[in-house]
């Protein structure tokens, strides 16, 4: 919130928007590139946890999967595992990546 | 003799400190200024000479240390929409369309849609930006970008347009061009300008007024009225003269320094 241009609170001042609008008419909008940049971020590490989880202690899950191929050496299924994971990854990215592009078209620093 | 009318803007014996770590800064000391409505005022000087303090001042972003600041008679606390300003880097709001930008004013106030429509498509054509209209900032050049600032300005209705080197970063024939444009809306509205530069030509080019500020406080050194006939020829020989008088007054405290 502090990276906002002071110069915006004060045209948005003396066009006539003070006190809580200015959270929704600057603050927000202007705070949307670091948001979306955030939540790919998130994503991508969130997909990565909840793997390894799966791997880890719980019977269901594309990792667990993966775990059970393994010990009945089904190689065939643990590489469509991998490939199911990174497919879901991938569009889920690019899911973001979309919604992203379509409401930050102002920013030129903006296409994913 | 008539009582002079009420002046839109009256600045009496204001000064400016600012606290910069253990020093005390004197942006501008002991500031008396009065404008009259419809009047285009320069403010001009060096960087350090208060000037664009002066005009934050008059635009209620800051408030004076000493002395009072008044628009109608009545003290400037606050920004508003009444007394618009337009800044050297535009400040639009990135995430707008140009239609969006100038609307912003008209939104905020409350206005229906039909109304800020109405409103909003004025002021495009009045700047002639209708192909740009859904444009967004970054795709727009420097001049484009001063023209919707001074659109958004103007569509708030305000009467004292308040410009801090406006034309500053632009190349010089699209600064001619904007300073002719600003000139013509200036006398189709009637607005009241105040406009800072440091370029004396500009100022003699634009202004009814030349308030001439030199630094070391901030201080206004003279207040010129110039009665060149508009439009007026930067090449003419009356024009020369006036920027010769102007620019000795501007530079006049080099000397009192070395006294």
């Amino acid at each position: 919130m502090r990276a906002v241009d002071p110069k915006l609170f004060e045209a948005a001042a003396m066009l006539g928007c003070r006190g809580n609008a200015q959270f929704y008419k600057v603050v927000l909008p202007a705070a949307m590139p670091s948001i979306f940049t955030g939540l790919r971020l998130g994503l991508g590490l969130a997909w990565f946890v909840i793997v390894v989880g799966e791997m880890t202690g719980v019977p269901q899950g594309l990792g667990a999967v993966i775990m059970d191929a393994r010990t009945l050496s089904r190689t065939d299924l643990v590489i469509c595992g991998m490939f199911v994971i990174g497919l879901a990854g991938y569009l889920s990215d690019r899911v973001v990546v979309v919604i992203g592009n379509r409401l930050l078209r102002w920013s030129p620093s903006h296409h994913g | 003799m008539a009582e002079a009318p009420l002046p839109i803007i009256e600045i009496k014996r204001v000064s400016k400190q600012f606290q910069l770590q253990e020093q005390t800064i004197h942006a501008l000391s002991d500031a008396t200024l009065s404008i009259a409505k419809g009047e285009f005022v320069c403010l001009i000087g060096a960087s350090g000479c208060g000037k664009s303090t002066l005009l934050r001042i008059m635009a209620g972003f800051e408030q004076p240390s000493a002395g009072a600041a008044l628009m109608w008679d009545k003290p400037i606390e606050r920004p508003d929409p009444g007394r618009g300003m337009v800044f050297q880097d535009y400040a639009l709001f990135p995430w707008l369309s140009v239609l969006d930008n100038i609307g912003f004013g008209p939104t905020s106030r409350g206005l229906g849609k039909a109304e800020v429509k109405a409103t909003v498509d004025k002021f495009v054509e009045l700047v002639g930006l209708q192909k740009f209209a859904n444009a967004y900032p970054h795709q727009l050049s420097g001049g484009m970008k001063q023209r919707v600032a001074i659109a958004r300005v103007l569509a708030n209705d305000a009467e004292l347009v308040l410009m801090d080197e406006p034309f500053g970063a632009l190349d010089a024939m699209t600064r001619e061009r904007l300073q002719d444009e600003l000139l013509d809306i200036w006398q189709r509205t009637k607005l009241t300008v105040v406009f800072v530069t440091h370029s004396v030509e500009e100022a003699i080019f634009l202004a009814d007024r030349v308030v001439v500020m030199t630094p070391g406080p901030g201080r206004i050194e003279s207040d010129n009225r110039l009665d060149l006939p508009r439009p007026r020829d930067v090449a003419s020989p009356e024009f020369n003269a006036v920027r010769r008088v102007l620019g000795a007054k501007l530079h006049s405290h080099h000397g009192k320094k070395a006294a």
